[in-house]
């Protein structure tokens, strides 16, 4: 488990190397708090291992985004789909039985 | 049903029908990276939508709890069904080291995609599916922590530590695919 936030700011000054990395992703996605953004920011000005993965983090969900851009499948159901979802729910028309 | 309660029922179900049309997309998009088989995300979400019908208490209004609910719900069925497919594709393995003769399990078609988008895709399938459905929500969905941890019952803080390890997982795995491809 990562030490909780309020822990990490309560004395002030600082972050280390290793408290920033485990902030890194918040950062990266606007989760982190105004009093951590300005941690993590005067830390990688300072510290290339961290602008390093920092990097990566920005590869990873640009290739992420990239490929689903590229493999978009449909974005409505099928009509037949539709028409199951009615039938369950007790609209729409009902299988018929053939009779023998 | 006598007529008061059919009205009632017709009620009830237009507001169904507005809830379906509002909220399929997002479904369909969610189902389909979890699974990634077109059809399958289809049978996924329409069980998803009967199980709304039959359990959902409250009016059918859009709210983020029913967002939630509906994301939800739709995850516990994509993973039984991949679950289910696991354990077929076990057997067909199983069988197929019998004869043998190793067959691709088909992922359904249009997944042609670029070799660096294709390579992300890759390794997001290593993680654990925990891990896959939060990267998804977060990264594809851009939900907040605090609504990822609505859908998956976890605490803001888990989702940021499991998302920030699986998002470092994904970076070495890539960088790693970059270095086999440049030596």
């Amino acid at each position: 488990m990562r030490t909780p936030f309020r822990i990490m700011t309560r004395f002030g000054g600082k972050w280390a190397c290793r408290d920033v990395d485990e902030r890194l992703f918040d950062f990266l996605a606007g989760e982190l708090p105004a009093a951590g953004i300005s941690r993590v920011r005067a830390h990688l000005r300072t510290c290339r291992t961290c602008r390093k993965t920092l990097a990566g983090m920005r590869a990873v969900v640009r290739a992420l985004r990239k490929a689903d851009a590229e493999s978009r499948g449909p974005e409505t159901l099928s009509a037949t789909g539709r028409q199951q979802i009615l039938a369950a729910v007790g609209r729409g028309p009902k299988r018929k039985v053939r009779c023998p | 049903m006598d007529s008061q309660g059919k009205a009632v029922f017709d009620e009830r179900l237009a507001a169904f029908e507005k809830i379906v049309s509002e909220y399929e997309a997002p479904l369909l998009r969610y189902a389909t990276r979890i699974i990634r088989q077109y059809d399958t995300a289809q049978v996924v979400v329409q069980d998803t939508f009967i199980r709304l019908f039959k359990a959902w208490k409250d009016e059918f209004v859009p709210s983020p709890q029913l967002s939630s609910w509906l994301y939800c719900v739709a995850h516990n069925c994509a993973v039984d069904l991949l679950r289910r497919e696991a354990r077929r594709h076990q057997t067909h393995l199983r069988h197929a080291e019998e004869q043998d003769d190793m067959v691709e399990p088909d992922r359904g078609a249009g997944f042609e995609i670029s070799e660096e988008a294709a390579e992300a895709a890759e390794a997001l399938t290593t993680l654990s599916l925990r891990e896959q459905q939060l990267v998804i929500l977060k990264v594809y969905e851009n939900k907040t922590y605090a609504e990822i941890a609505q859908i998956t019952g976890l605490t803001s803080g888990n989702v940021g530590y499991i998302l920030h390890h699986a998002m470092k997982k994904l970076a070495v795995a890539m960088s790693q695919n970059k270095g086999r491809a440049t030596s």
